[in-house]
């Protein structure tokens, strides 16, 4: 189970994540809403370690992991997609791929071998290089291909790393209308893992609705809101976010 | 063949052409040129073809600028001088001398590394200057260890020297007056040799180096390590790890250097001029390439070499010309060398094996 502990961070005088508590089992999605600006990247940013909080804890199955380095997490069975496109550009969308395997499997300090010589990687990195339907695409470097297509491929960084937590922050945005459930079949597939907890941005009301077992709300960096679904979309406040309304007094 | 390569193929069928006329003439260099200022040249293209590739190491391979890879040929290099100086003279004293640099530089790239990586790349440059200028005044300073700006002269074992004789090469005489071989080989030689092997094996072994999932790793940091460390390599261990390996490599091509020219000084192991060169070297050839060092190191070498020669044939030519005689004047050399390298740099970014591959990219992309 990973917990976050009145987990706050300020930027300057703007504190972006407020003294969040917040509990994430495994074998539930917990989606995480909120309007722009409200932190939740920030979140994601504080849990997978690339922000180090001002103050607060972030525990995983009951161990601090506050300070350790987001690789250091990332081993600990914490995987983080990011909402901007945020891959290797120069190498082809096989390496990115290979590279996120190799990362899972411990093999970077491997000096004498070659890189592609590995059977069983290379068949990994086929299979979700079809998951995603980049099997044509896999000699093109990751900086040639379309938007949509290099969100699919941050999708596949992410689950080659087969995490027990799976952060994912506005997967489909940028997508198709065909990328798009390609994505969310995958995060379906992923919660039907019972060892598995994940973290998914979203915010398309009827995806959270088909996909979130318990809802997150995040407002100016606090936690204003959870529960299951049905309970947490009548709240007003979420209605109101929605709508695109401004918030007030919350 | 491609295997030895470790899979990397040049990528351009004109450049596997040069590639492989550089290695000809660098193996068969003792019988194909005559001279001891051409063998000396081709023991120099191949120690710096060693010094460039292991910087591109860093440079190309894992975006890392550092200007302390001359001290680590420098260590190396002392190691062997004062091995052979303090020791017995033979093959053991080479071999402690040689350990000895490659151990000093890779605890010294490691002090460094952890001290400066985990921050961040840029101060490492600093940190590296700063570093390797300190050394230099060290070694200048400490005269009556390091010969001061004297250097070092020392006997390496005779068998390595021209005072050796092993035989003849048999003649072969392809028409009456067209013989080839005919020449003594002496210990010399087998110096040549022992150079030659070593930076050959140690160039295949660098192009294993990136090649392996360890050298993807590299080019993953260089190309986003934000997102490598996401994915759980962690960036400050792995850059540490290759500027000792790649200082470690620096060493070795030192104590190569040393063992050939008998003699080390700060002018030819330690200077800004060298580092200079190296840089030149790897960017002229192309970054990241391995391939690029070769390239960068046989046109840089060739240029110091023969620049100078090519011009004061040129200013003759032109002699009765205004202006033009002046400009050639061989003592301007370097400003045409320095012409040369910005015009490379801006009509090749990427090198010339950058360029070559791209020409080829290009070609069958239209086919
Ligand atoms: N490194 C930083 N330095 C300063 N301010 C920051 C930093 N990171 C985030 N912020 C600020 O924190 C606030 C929350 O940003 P964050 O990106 O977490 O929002 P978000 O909920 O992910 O929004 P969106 O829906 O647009 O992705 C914003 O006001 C942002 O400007
Ligand atoms: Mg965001």
């Amino acid at each position: 189970m990973l917990e976050t502990h009145d987990l706050t961070v300020r930027f300057g005088g703007h504190t972006a994540v407020d003294a969040v508590s917040c509990r994430f089992h495994t074998g539930e999605l917990t989606a995480i809403v909120g309007p722009n600006g409200a932190g939740k990247t920030t979140f994601f940013n504080l849990v997978s370690g690339q922000v180090f909080p001002t103050s607060g804890r972030v525990t995983l199955s009951g161990a601090d992991i506050s300070r350790l380095s987001p690789a250091a997490r990332t081993r600990r069975g914490i995987g983080r997609g990011f909402q901007q496109t945020n891959l290797f550009p120069g190498l082809t969308v096989t390496e990115n791929v290979r590279l996120a395997v190799q990362a899972r499997q411990r093999k970077g300090g491997r000096l004498l071998r070659l890189a592609q010589s590995d059977k069983q990687m290379g068949r990994e990195t086929d299979a979700l290089l079809s998951d995603v339907r980049l099997e044509r695409m896999g000699r093109r470097l990751a900086a040639e291909l379309s938007h949509g297509e290099q969100r699919m491929l941050e999708v596949a960084l992410l689950m080659a790393l087969q995490p027990s937590v799976y952060m994912f922050d506005e997967p489909t945005a940028g997508m198709s209308a065909e990328e798009a459930p390609l994505v969310l079949g995958l995060i379906d597939a992923l919660r039907r893992d019972a060892s598995k907890s994940i973290l998914l941005v979203e915010h398309k009301l009827d995806v959270i609705r088909s996909l979130a077992d318990r809802i997150v709300v995040l407002h100016n960096g606090k936690l204003v809101a959870q529960g299951a679904p049905d309970e947490v979309m009548g709240l007003k406040i979420v209605q109101d976010a929605y709508m695109g309304q401004d918030l007030v007094n919350v | 063949m491609i295997r030895i390569l470790s899979g990397d193929k040049p990528g351009s069928r004109f450049l596997s052409l040069i590639l492989f006329g550089v290695l000809i003439a660098l193996a068969f260099a003792p019988f194909l040129f005559d001279g001891t200022r051409a063998l000396d040249t081709a023991a120099r293209i191949c120690i710096l073809i060693v010094l460039a590739a292991s910087f591109d190491l860093l440079l190309g391979y894992a975006g890392i600028v550092s200007f302390a890879h001359t001290m680590f040929f420098g260590l190396g290099a002392y190691g062997v001088a004062l091995a052979c100086l303090n020791l017995e003279r033979g093959f053991g004293a080479l071999a402690v001398g040689t350990a000895a640099g490659a151990g000093a530089a890779a605890v010294l790239a490691l002090v460094i590394g952890l001290f400066s990586l985990r921050v961040r790349a840029i101060f490492f440059a600093m940190i590296t200057l700063a570093v390797a200028s300190a050394v230099a005044v060290l070694v200048s300073q400490l005269s009556y260890i390091t010969g001061g700006e004297d250097g070092l002269t020392y006997r390496i074992p005779r068998e390595l020297t021209a005072a050796v004789r092993y035989g003849e090469v048999p003649e072969f005489a392809l028409t009456a007056d067209w013989v080839l071989g005919g020449q003594r080989i002496t210990g010399k030689i087998a110096n040549y040799y022992l150079v030659f092997g070593a930076a050959l094996a140690l160039l295949l072994l660098m192009l294993r180096i990136v090649n392996s999932p360890f050298g993807r790793v590299l080019q993953a940091i260089r190309e986003n390590d934000y997102r490598a460390e996401a994915i759980g390599y962690s960036v400050v261990r792995y850059r540490i790890a290759i500027s000792v390996l790649s200082a470690v490599i620096a060493a070795l091509a030192g104590s190569l250097f040393a063992i050939w020219l008998r003699y080390v000084g700060p002018d030819t192991t330690l200077s800004f001029e060298l580092m200079i060169d190296i840089l030149l070297m790897v960017v002229i050839g192309g970054m990241g390439t391995i391939y690029g060092a070769v390239i960068g190191a046989v046109l840089l070498v060739l240029a110091q070499s023969f620049l100078r020669d090519v011009m004061s044939s040129a200013a003759e030519a032109t002699a009765q010309l205004p202006v033009l005689p002046q400009l050639l004047d061989p003592d301007r050399w370097l400003l045409w060398l320095g012409l040369l390298f910005v015009l490379s740099v801006y009509f090749f970014p990427t090198g010339v094996v950058g360029k070559l591959r791209q020409l080829r990219q290009r070609r069958t992309q239209s086919d």
